[in-house]
């Protein structure tokens, strides 16, 4: 049924279902939230399951008219609980932020679609309603440094005499992809390899120099050098990168 | 076979001249296992992604190929394609005597990638093998069969390519609604019957 109408959809705000690795298996991206934590987080304080699906922000969230007085929950760097009829979220204080609804939202999309889908003005978003639980839990997510610019990444799964490398973010970055160049010059890396599966924080490295890092939306296969891959417990940075930012790849 | 780390939480099992129903019956045997979130396919590799630490020992499984048996497909193909006249001309045949080649080439998917599960095709004859184009083109329709260097493929969506298009079929290659999807899995064998 149709719970929100979408009066201004922010600057790119995406519907993001939870990671489903059976897509891979059948050859289109596995997908998911940037932040899963964060996802996580938001859903709980609606009393959503973790992955339920939710919107995810970039830059400028946001603006739903409910039809009728929902429970949201907005993570920004910290979480906000509130009933509302409204949201007008407006510029986010972070790069990305979600916003999850009591009862979840519709994906709009079929399962195994190529992309997820990106919200536009006077979309009608769909949802179940839920009833969220009576208390609302606010706070951040725990053991979070505040220091997000250094990235520990593990060496493979190609070989390769990687190391700790400072990088700048470029404006050439999506769920697919965040494009860094390196600061200084890497080993040459092999034009053409055997295609081997990859996985969001998964890093190719192109013959050109520069680095590019698996989003969410990764392609299932590649063909670039591996040379590293983000550890799990550091993809949450990525979703922070923005166009102009420093950070360093740590080995 | 080499086994490498790819993160924290999966490994990348590399495998030396091994067949496409090898491939996808050891996939299907690592799924098994409880430990296992995934098996993605490459070209001759498994990614195998673990709910927790990985472990190895998941590769190790006995294998039989009619785990998982790969299924022939018979796909008819219309050979009309902007860059059969280079194929023609590079490989120094006639339209005929390609036709009569290409019917009934068996072709075999090793694995899924680039865009909508499109499946990239062993078996393609190396007499008619063309580089891939210098530049891409911005819209390959959807159902287009091409070609670079020795792989072969059907562009399931309409997309932007960079294969020499030498035909098309009208077979539906891909529906996001449909469980599965994807017409094609590794291992799968699809039969060209080449319509004039």
């Amino acid at each position: 049924m149709q719970i929100a109408e979408v009066i201004s959809p922010g600057q790119l705000t995406t519907i993001v279902s939870a990671r489903d690795w059976s897509r891979a298996e059948h050859g289109v991206t596995p997908g998911g939230p940037f932040d899963e934590a964060a996802a996580a987080l938001a859903n709980r304080a609606c009393g959503n399951a973790d992955d339920a699906a939710l919107l995810e922000c970039v830059l400028v969230g946001p603006r739903l008219r409910f039809a009728s007085r929902m429970r949201v929950a907005i993570f920004d760097g910290e979480l906000r609980v509130d009933d509302v009829d409204e949201i007008d979220v407006g510029r986010l204080r972070n790069f990305r932020a979600w916003i999850a609804i009591a009862g979840g939202v519709d994906a709009m999309v079929p399962r195994y679609a190529d992309a997820p889908k990106v919200l536009r003005r006077g979309d009608a978003l769909g949802g179940r309603a839920g009833s969220p639980p009576s208390v609302k839990k606010e706070g951040g997510l725990p053991a979070r440094p505040l220091r997000r610019d250094v990235i520990r990444v593990l060496r493979g799964p190609h070989n390769s005499p990687f190391q700790t490398i400072d990088c700048d973010v470029t404006p050439q970055l999506d769920r697919v992809g965040i494009r860094i160049t390196p600061r200084t010059k890497l080993p040459q890396a092999p034009a053409d390899l055997p295609s081997i599966p990859m996985q969001f924080g998964t890093i190719q490295q192109h013959a050109d120099g520069s680095l590019v890092i698996m989003g969410p939306d990764h392609p299932v296969t590649g063909g670039y050098l591996q040379p590293v891959t983000v550890l799990s417990s550091e993809l949450w940075k990525l979703a922070q990168l923005a166009p102009g930012e420093r950070v360093r790849l740590l080995v | 076979m080499p086994i490498a780390a790819a993160g924290d939480r999966a490994l990348l099992a590399t495998y030396d001249d091994i067949s496409p129903a090898m491939l996808r019956a050891r996939a299907a045997a690592v799924r098994r296992d409880a430990s296992v979130v995934a098996c993605v396919i490459g070209h001759s590799s498994l990614l195998v992604v673990f709910r927790d630490t990985p472990d190895e020992s998941v590769l190790s499984v006995d294998v039989e190929e009619s785990i998982d048996p790969p299924r022939v497909h018979r796909i008819d193909v219309v050979f009309d394609g902007p860059d059969l006249a280079e194929l023609l001309e590079h490989a120094k045949l006639t339209r005929d005597e390609f036709l009569a080649r290409v019917n009934r080439l068996e072709l075999i998917v090793r694995y899924l990638g680039f865009r909508a599960g499109f499946a990239y095709l062993d078996g393609w004859p190396s007499d008619f093998a063309l580089p891939r184009r210098a530049t891409s083109r911005t819209r390959v329709p959807r159902g287009s069969f091409a070609i670079a260097g020795e792989m072969a493929g059907f562009y399931p969506v309409d997309s932007p390519g960079g294969w020499n298009l030498l035909g098309r079929t009208d077979a539906e290659l891909w529906n996001p609604e449909r469980e599965p999807p994807n017409l094609f899995a590794p291992g799968d064998v699809i039969v060209i019957h080449a319509n004039s």
